[in-house]
């Protein structure tokens, strides 16, 4: 087995983890040079992430033919790099031996571990990684208010934590932009915590691993009004029915229906994480800005305005 | 991202449409925006596309802007974001975006974490619920917005409070006044799938058979086509 040619197919952002288990980074162009099929098992490793070489699902060549074939990496979860740089990739073609038939090396851009591709939906990858750290977060600040919380009607428990949340941490920040002037840039929610600000994403990335760590299910919104232009805000799920809504308030414009798995629909809530103020102004600039571009402009329906879930 | 997200977020809001109120006959109220207030309407206040206006009994509003005019009838709520003319294509988009508002189908996720703050007993429904007929009132709004010419944005706000107010899906009369716009229109799978939800309620002889005719009337047209 031979290779004629591999390709890089994206360069490696290592916080998205699981994204290199789904999608292959690398696709190689190798050919069958015997006249009988052959069993060959595709391996990789990038220099500095990966000490052993990670193998991809095995392929069955014909005779004297060539085909494309995927390769995979895994990034170790305590992999970290505050810096953007060029390293090496090496990919091999094992069939019968241990030694390989053949082996390409190709420079491959392996950016820092704040580094982002852009795309809302990896955001998700950032909130997973710091789940303890916001955990042991919010359960000091919902000892602090237990008798509230105890006092509650159950139903508006998911809401007033939110509410609590918000106000002992996001509120208290500050906006900044991205430190970087090219390519995207995003903080791990602990560090936005100790710098205390961050940038849309940041701020939203923060606010949701706060609700979802306690159980509150969010969602970004992703707003691509402009080419140039994009933002991030939030909205959570209050786990109120539409019947519920007049316990939290008498504004019908301020939340949004949305049916879950089991048919059951439930009140959301967007959230402005860029208002730097208290709550109720977060959740009062928050719908006005889903409002008018997400439903009366059809934002969602033409795709410039997506929602996309964190689980 | 964002050098100029703060730009955006500045100036995103600000409203395209606008109406002067010409005129207000006994109670008329309206909510800006994320206000949590009613206030008082006089004539003359210039009401923005992000407001609600609300009328009492006996009460009504004529509002104006450049191309339109509109007079909202008593006992009556609309969004004045919805007194606007839609294409047929945009109320396609609308009804599309219901499913899309909806979370992904997966599994309903339970939290890591597993403490349990205070000592509630079992998911209550709070005793301040009441009923509400401010969903009435939204459908009365959607209705006249109809009348006034404006049909396919009174199917969405129709929608819209079905969904906020699900004790108004109930009410038959205003659920078949709507369903017969979309066959109006010609949107007759649209309308045929809100038919059959209507048939499942209770239903006086001369709906019942309005809505079995309609029914048959689709599907004689659908095998056609």
């Amino acid at each position: 087995m031979e290779f004629i040619e591999v390709k890089i197919d994206k360069d490696i952002y290592p916080t998205l983890t699981e994204n290199y288990l789904d999608y292959p980074f690398a696709y190689g162009t190798i050919v069958n040079l015997t006249d009988k099929y052959i069993n060959v098992k595709p391996l990789a490793r990038i220099e500095g992430i990966n000490e052993e070489s990670i193998q991809s699902p095995a392929s069955s060549i014909a005779p004297n033919d060539s085909a494309e074939v995927p390769f995979y990496i895994i990034i170790p979860e305590k992999y970290h790099s505050d810096k953007t740089a060029l390293s090496y990739s090496y990919f091999y073609l094992v069939t019968e031996n241990e030694q390989p038939d053949d082996q390409f090396q190709k420079a491959i851009l392996v950016n820092s571990s704040n580094s982002w591709d852009g795309r809302v939906s990896d955001l998700y990858y950032l909130i997973k990684k710091d789940l303890n750290f916001s955990t042991m977060n919010a359960k000091k600040v919902f000892n602090e208010y237990k008798t509230i919380l105890d006092t509650l009607p159950a139903a508006l428990e998911n809401f007033y934590k939110a509410k609590l949340l918000f106000n002992r941490f996001i509120k208290n920040l500050v906006y900044t932009s991205d430190p970087r002037a090219t390519g995207e840039y995003v903080q791990f929610p602990h560090e936005t915590f100790e710098l205390k600000g961050g940038d849309c994403d940041d701020l939203s990335v923060f606010y949701s691993l706060l609700l979802e760590s306690v159980g509150i299910q969010t969602a970004l919104v992703d707003y691509k009004s402009d080419e140039m232009i994009r933002h991030v805000n939030l909205l959570f799920d209050t786990d109120l029915s539409p019947e519920q809504a007049e316990l939290i308030t008498k504004n019908d414009s301020k939340y949004f229906i949305r049916e879950s798995l089991k048919g059951k629909n439930e009140i959301w809530v967007p959230v402005e994480t860029t208002s730097l103020t208290d709550f109720e102004t977060a959740w009062k600039i928050g719908p006005e800005k889903f409002n008018k571009e997400a439903v009366n402009d059809f934002g969602i329906a033409t795709g410039k305005v997506q929602i996309i879930d964190v689980y | 991202m964002k050098k100029i997200i703060a730009f955006i977020f500045l100036t995103g809001i600000i409203s395209a449409q606008s109406f002067t109120v010409k005129n207000v006959t006994s109670e008329v109220r309206y909510q800006k925006g994320g206000e949590e207030n009613w206030v008082q309407l006089q004539k003359g206040t210039v009401v923005e596309n992000d407001a609600t206006i609300l009328t009492g009994k006996k009460s009504n509003v004529k509002l104006r802007d450049m191309d339109t005019e509109f007079t909202l009838g008593e006992s009556s709520a609309v969004s004045v974001s919805s007194i606007k003319k839609m294409r047929i294509d945009d109320l396609l988009l609308a009804l599309a975006m219901e499913d899309m508002m909806n979370a992904p189908k997966k599994p309903n996720k339970s939290s890591d974490n597993t403490a349990v703050y205070g000592t509630k007993q079992g998911e209550e429904v709070s005793p301040q619920l009441r009923p509400n007929d401010f969903g009435l009132k939204r459908l009365n709004g959607a209705k006249q917005l109809a009348e006034n010419g404006m049909e396919e944005s009174s199917v969405v706000a129709a929608r819209e409070t079905y969904r906020k107010y699900p004790d108004t899906k109930k009410l038959a009369s205003y659920r078949i006044y709507f369903a017969d716009i979309l066959y109006k229109k010609g949107l007759y799978e649209e309308a045929l799938k809100e038919y059959y939800e209507i048939s499942k309620l209770e239903l006086s002889k001369e709906e019942k058979d309005k809505v079995d005719a309609k029914v048959e009337a689709i599907k004689t047209i659908l095998v056609n086509k």
